[in-house]
C-alpha cells in the first residue's frame, strides 16, 4: 500500500519523513499542501493534522502527524529492510533517541528562525530580523562545536552508522547551506563537513532533491 | 548497579524523569547539581551533557542527556513489567504514544515554557520583574494547543489512546507549576483537560515527584 505524505516536498519537515521513506524504500504519494494558500490551516487539513502543520501522514486507515514521530513509526515497521535507522541495542536506541532530542530542542528552533528571517520572509517581500538572525547564528556556532566534537570521536551522531539522528538533520543544513549563505558553518569545521558531505550525498537523499527540483 | 540522575528535584526536566523511574519502581540515585554555583557548565558535567543542561544519567557504561532520551531509555529498559509506558508491544499504538510526546515537545512545551520562565523563574531565582507582554503571547498559544487537547480528550482518556503513556507523564512537571500562577485557569477552563490533568497528577508515581517541585513555594 502507497503512504500517503500530506505536505510540500520543499518544506524541511515534509522533507524529513520523505528521506526515511526512501531510505526503507517504501512506495509513497505526496498530497501537495500550499502553504502560501493557507491549505493547512482549512478544515479538512485539520482532519489530517490538529495543529495545522505539514507533514501527515495516511497508511491505509493508520494516521500520523509529527515528522519525528512518523519517522521514528516507519524505522520500527521497516527496521530489517534496509539501514537500520534505530540502532541494535538498547543503549545505542537510546543515544539516537537522545540526538534525535538533541536536533529537535537545540539545533531545529535556531536554523528555523535563521531562515525565516532570511530567506522566507524576503521570499515573501517582507523584512526579516537581521539582529535576530545574527543571534542565531552564533548560539548555532556553538551547536556545531558541540558537534564538530561529537564527531571527531564518531562517524555519526549516534555513534559509527547512519540512523534516525543524523537524517533528522538533512533538511534543515540544507536549507542552511544551500539558501540562507550559511555553508561557513559546516565547511569550517573539518568533522562536520565530513559528515554532511556524506549524509547529503546518500542516495535516497540525492533521490528526494531530484524529486524536489521538479 | 544503579542508575545516577544527575539533576535537581524541583528542576521540571529532572522531574519529568523522575516520574517515569517512580513509575517502574526503578531504583536510582539522585546526584544533585549545584545549579547556582554553575556546576552544570564546569567540565566535569559538560563531559556527562556537552549542552551545560540538567538532567543526565548514568547507567553503567552508558551516559545520556535529554529528559525525553532518558524517561524512553527508562520505559525500554524495564518493559515487561506490569507498567507499560510506551506500548512496545503494539506498533499502532507506540507510534501515537510517539506522536503525542512529540506535540509536547513541539506545541505544548515551547508555549508554557516562558509562561513558567517569566512568573516563577524570573522573579525567584533572578530577582527580576515578569514580562507580561511574554506571558500573554504564550498563554494565547498555550489557550490553543489545550483547545486541541480538549478535543482530543473527548475521543479517548488519555493523549494517545485509552492507556496512560510518557505522553501524558511528559506534561506533569509544567502543569503542576502552571497550576501555580494565574494562568491554570488555561486548564480549569477546559473540563475534559482538567480532568486529565486531576487523574494523571494523582498518580502515586508523580505524587513522590510533586514534593521536591517546590520552585515558588513559600517557606
Amino acid at each position: 500500500m502507497v503512504v500517503k505524505v500530506y505536505g510540500p516536498i520543499k518544506a524541511a519537515c515534509p522533507q524529513r519523513v520523505l528521506s526515511c521513506l526512501l531510505e526503507k524504500d517504501v512506495d509513497f504519494q505526496i498530497l501537495h499542501i500550499d502553504l502560501d494558500a493557507g491549505d493547512h490551516k482549512k478544515p479538512d487539513f485539520l482532519l489530517h493534522q490538529p495543529f495545522g502543520q505539514v507533514p501527515a501522514i495516511e497508511d491505509g486507515d493508520f494516521k500520523l502527524f509529527e515528522s519525528r514521530a512518523i519517522i521514528r513509526y516507519y524505522a520500527s515497521k521497516y527496521e530489517n529492510r534496509g539501514p537500520n535507522l534505530l540502532g541494535n541495542t538498547l543503549e545505542e536506541r537510546a543515544l539516537v533517541d537522545q540526538w534525535l532530542e538533541v536536533e529537535a530542542h537545540n539545533f531545529n528552533d535556531l536554523v528555523y528562525n535563521l531562515v525565516l528571517q532570511l530567506v522566507i520572509l524576503p521570499r515573501m517581500g517582507k523584512q526579516g530580523d537581521s539582529a535576530l538572525a545574527l543571534t542565531c547564528q552564533q548560539k548555532l556556532e556553538k551547536v556545531f562545536d558541540i558537534y564538530e566534537q561529537r564527531l571527531s570521536a564518531s562517524a555519526y551522531l549516534s555513534g559509527d552508522s547512519f540512523t534516525l539522528a543524523d537524517l533528522s538533520h538533512q533538511p534543515g543544513i540544507r536549507y542552511l547551506v544551500e539558501d540562507a549563505g550559511m555553508g561557513h558553518l559546516v565547511s569550517q569545521r573539518k568533522h562536520v563537513n565530513a559528515w554532511w558531505d556524506t549524509i547529503s550525498n546518500r542516495p535516497a537523499w540525492k533521490k528526494l532533491m531530484e524529486l524536489a527540483s521538479c | 548497579m544503579t542508575i545516577k540522575l544527575y539533576g535537581v528535584a524541583m528542576s521540571t526536566c529532572t522531574a519529568k524523569v523522575l516520574a517515569c523511574l517512580h513509575e517502574y519502581g526503578a531504583e536510582f540515585e539522585l546526584v544533585p547539581v549545584n545549579l547556582q554555583n554553575g556546576e552544570h557548565k564546569q567540565p566535569a558535567f559538560l563531559a556527562k551533557n556537552p549542552f551545560g543542561q540538567i538532567p543526565a544519567l548514568e547507567d553503567g557504561d552508558l551516559t545520556l542527556f535529554e529528559s525525553r532520551a532518558i524517561s524512553t531509555y527508562v520505559a525500554e529498559k524495564f518493559k515487561g513489567s506490569s507498567c507499560d509506558l510506551l506500548r512496545s508491544q503494539n506498533p499502532k499504538e507506540a507510534a501515537l504514544v510517539k506522536t503525542w510526546m512529540e506535540v509536547e515537545s513541539q506545541q505544548f512545551s515551547p508555549a508554557i515554557s516562558p509562561i513558567f520562565y517569566q512568573s516563577i523563574i524570573v522573579p525567584i531565582l533572578h530577582g527580576g520583574s515578569p514580562n507580561q507582554a511574554i506571558i500573554d503571547e504564550s498563554a494565547a498559544k498555550l489557550g490553543k494547543v489545550l483547545d486541541v487537547y480538549e478535543k482530543k480528550l473527548s475521543s479517548s482518556k488519555y493523549l494517545a489512546g485509552d492507556f496512560y503513556s510518557l505522553a501524558d507523564l511528559h506534561h506533569l512537571t509544567y502543569i503542576y507549576y502552571l497550576m501555580k500562577t494565574p494562568y491554570g485557569k488555561l486548564i480549569n477552563e477546559r473540563p475534559r483537560v482538567k480532568a486529565w490533568w486531576e487523574d494523571i497528577s494523582s498518580r502515586p508515581a508523580f505524587k513522590k515527584v510533586a514534593s521536591g517541585l517546590t520552585l515558588g513555594d513559600k517557606n
